[in-house]
């Protein structure tokens, strides 16, 4: 371990930096519960420093700490669950019934750009933290937080197939999401 | 592959299914090249490939959240404080050996 009087100087100069990362990851898991997310984001970095041995250096430390966050949020979860104090979201209940559309139903007619003019920031956050949350993490991870197809298996812990599925279906959810609020503002 | 109408070509079904891995660049080089050729020349395929290509950078050019005021510092309290009780566990665990040794060695 490090010198006496603090955490060792590596832990301070590569996890600590991921700390922004890591509460935006965390939100994204509690679906934009602030709260929630910071105690997710403080358990990571406790466990982070416990396990920091473990750690190889010179390896993604990003996706590291992702894989642990990720452990944390489903433990809470968990925790809550058994509580009785989460239900599942009503998307969440009604996922494996949503039609698959047809691959290029809708996207042809809309031009690039004005396909987004008016959908906000919030509106964009809302609409990820109402996906399924097997959904939400392949999307956050991969196009929020720009990890690859690779490097998202590795924290989700499943094969790069799932990632893929997952991502695209995800996508597929939030395109539709998103239209209906561009009609609905 | 079963959807080549051609040597190297795909037809639009066989480029549907692998659009979003192409945008990603996550297929092998020799299907990404099938696909780029695909788009140059297909009106039906190359609108949806740049929707979906706008789509993820919209995405992510989206302004990351802002970290809430005061979770910096209360992380790094309770890291230190965590280290801290890590120091006092390591010196309680050599205490516990060195006094195990003393009451073997008295035993012996």
């Amino acid at each position: 371990m490090g010198e006496r009087g603090g955490p060792p100087e590596s832990f301070l100069e590569e996890a600590l930096p991921e700390l922004d990362a890591v509460y935006r990851l965390a939100l994204r898991f509690s679906a934009g519960d602030s709260d929630m997310a910071q105690d997710i984001a403080q358990e990571t970095f406790v466990r982070a420093l416990r396990s920091w041995s473990t750690f190889r250096q010179g390896t993604n430390c990003r996706a590291w700490l992702f894989t642990i966050c990720r452990n944390v949020f489903l433990r809470d979860r968990e925790v809550r669950t058994r509580r009785g104090e989460q239900s599942i979201s009503r998307m969440e209940a009604e996922f494996d019934t949503l039609p698959a559309d047809p691959l290029f139903a809708g996207s042809a007619d809309d031009p690039e750009r004005s396909a987004f003019a008016r959908i906000t920031g919030e509106a964009v956050t809302a609409a990820v933290d109402r996906l399924p949350v097997e959904f939400r993490e392949a999307v956050t991870l991969c196009d929020l937080e720009d990890l690859s197809y690779a490097e998202a298996a590795e924290v989700i812990d499943c094969p790069v197939g799932t990632v893929r599925s997952r991502l695209h279906r995800g996508r597929k959810l939030l395109q539709e999401s998103l239209r209906a609020e561009r009609r609905n503002p | 592959m079963n959807e080549m109408s051609g040597p190297g070509e795909l037809d639009c079904h066989a480029v549907g299914e692998r659009l979003w891995d192409f945008v990603d660049g996550e297929l092998p080089a020799r299907e990404m090249a099938a696909v780029d050729a695909h788009l140059e020349d297909c009106e039906r395929c190359f609108p949806v490939y740049r929707f979906r290509q706008a789509f993820l950078e919209f995405l992510r050019c989206q302004e990351k959240s802002e970290i809430p005021v005061g979770l910096r510092r209360a992380i790094f309290d309770r890291i230190l404080e965590e280290h801290r009780d890590m120091e006092a566990e390591a010196e309680g665990a050599s205490l516990w050996e060195r006094l195990r040794k003393a009451a073997l060695r008295r035993i012996e």
